[in-house]
């Protein structure tokens, strides 16, 4: 009796499975190709090495990593004088540009300073006394 | 190191969205400059201060050379009166603690935090004087 009764409820959950791939058509259903070398080796091997490269060259890229830095007292500093925080037309000076190359070789004889900080608040007599501020090294 | 960009594009929106938080805090501009400079740094910090006058009464102006391992803060006459020159020595001497390590990002972001937290509040002006004392009444 129950050997029965469940082969009733398997055909009746069975139906609708058995249905449905009775109505795919059996020619749609192709078996698959084995995949070949030449595209094995696209897919496997070709695609995971571009990625890792093109990682690699964003994660490499100075100044993009997270982290790190460009600057490094003591090796000068070479870049583009840059402003942030000012209108991109407005970006020009006339001080800044002028002494860039001079100050190359000023730059190795600051370079190997060891001194602690010196800062001093501009309020004195020599600073303008419109402005404020402070100065400072390191 | 080769001539090039100072800053990538990750630092430069880490000291773009700085300067942003600085001014909206408190209202004043904070143009920052990183690069050499010719001459005298304070006389070339100002003029380059009076030159961006244009963005505003107050401004709070950042020069920082790296090569010279020079850091100026100019600001001007009406953003002095609300910024004092020992705040602006204290976030200097913090700045420069952050370049002598090599960091120049993080030093100018958190000089520019603590410029703006030591930003005293806009003086308000009111139509009428307050009164400057108060009649008391005995009510017995």
């Amino acid at each position: 009796m129950c050997v029965v009764a469940g082969l009733a409820g398997s055909v009746v959950l069975a139906s609708p499975v058995a249905g449905f791939a009775a109505s795919v058509p059996t020619d749609e259903i192709a078996p698959s190709k084995p995949l070949g070398a030449v595209n094995s080796i696209l897919i496997f091997g070709v695609g995971p090495v571009a990625l890792l490269l093109i990682l690699t060259a964003i994660f490499l890229r100075p100044g993009s990593a997270p982290g790190s830095q460009r600057y490094r007292p003591g090796r000068g500093w070479n870049a583009d004088p840059t402003w942030i925080g000012v209108p991109a037309r407005e970006h020009h000076s006339e001080h800044a540009l002028a002494g860039a190359d001079t100050l190359e070789a000023e730059a190795d004889e600051f370079s190997h300073r060891e001194h602690p900080p010196q800062i001093e608040p501009d309020s004195s007599e020599t600073s303008n006394p419109r402005h404020g501020g402070a100065h400072g090294s390191w | 190191m080769a001539r090039g960009e100072a800053f990538g594009f990750v630092e430069q929106h880490r000291l773009n969205e700085a300067i942003r938080a600085a001014e909206q805090q408190t209202g004043m501009h904070f143009p920052v400059y990183v690069g050499a400079v010719s001459g005298d740094m304070a006389a070339f910090a100002q003029a380059e201060g009076d030159r961006l006058s244009y963005l505003g009464p107050e401004v709070v102006l950042i020069a920082v050379d790296p090569a010279r391992r020079g850091l100026q803060i100019v600001t001007s006459a009406a953003a002095r009166r609300r910024l004092s020159d020992n705040s602006c020595a204290l976030a200097a001497l913090s700045m420069t603690t952050s370049f002598g390590l090599g960091d120049l990002v993080g030093g100018l972001v958190v000089g520019l935090r603590m410029l703006a937290d030591a930003v005293a509040p806009p003086r308000q002006t009111y139509g009428r004087p307050a009164p400057t004392s108060s009649t008391v009444t005995d009510g017995v």
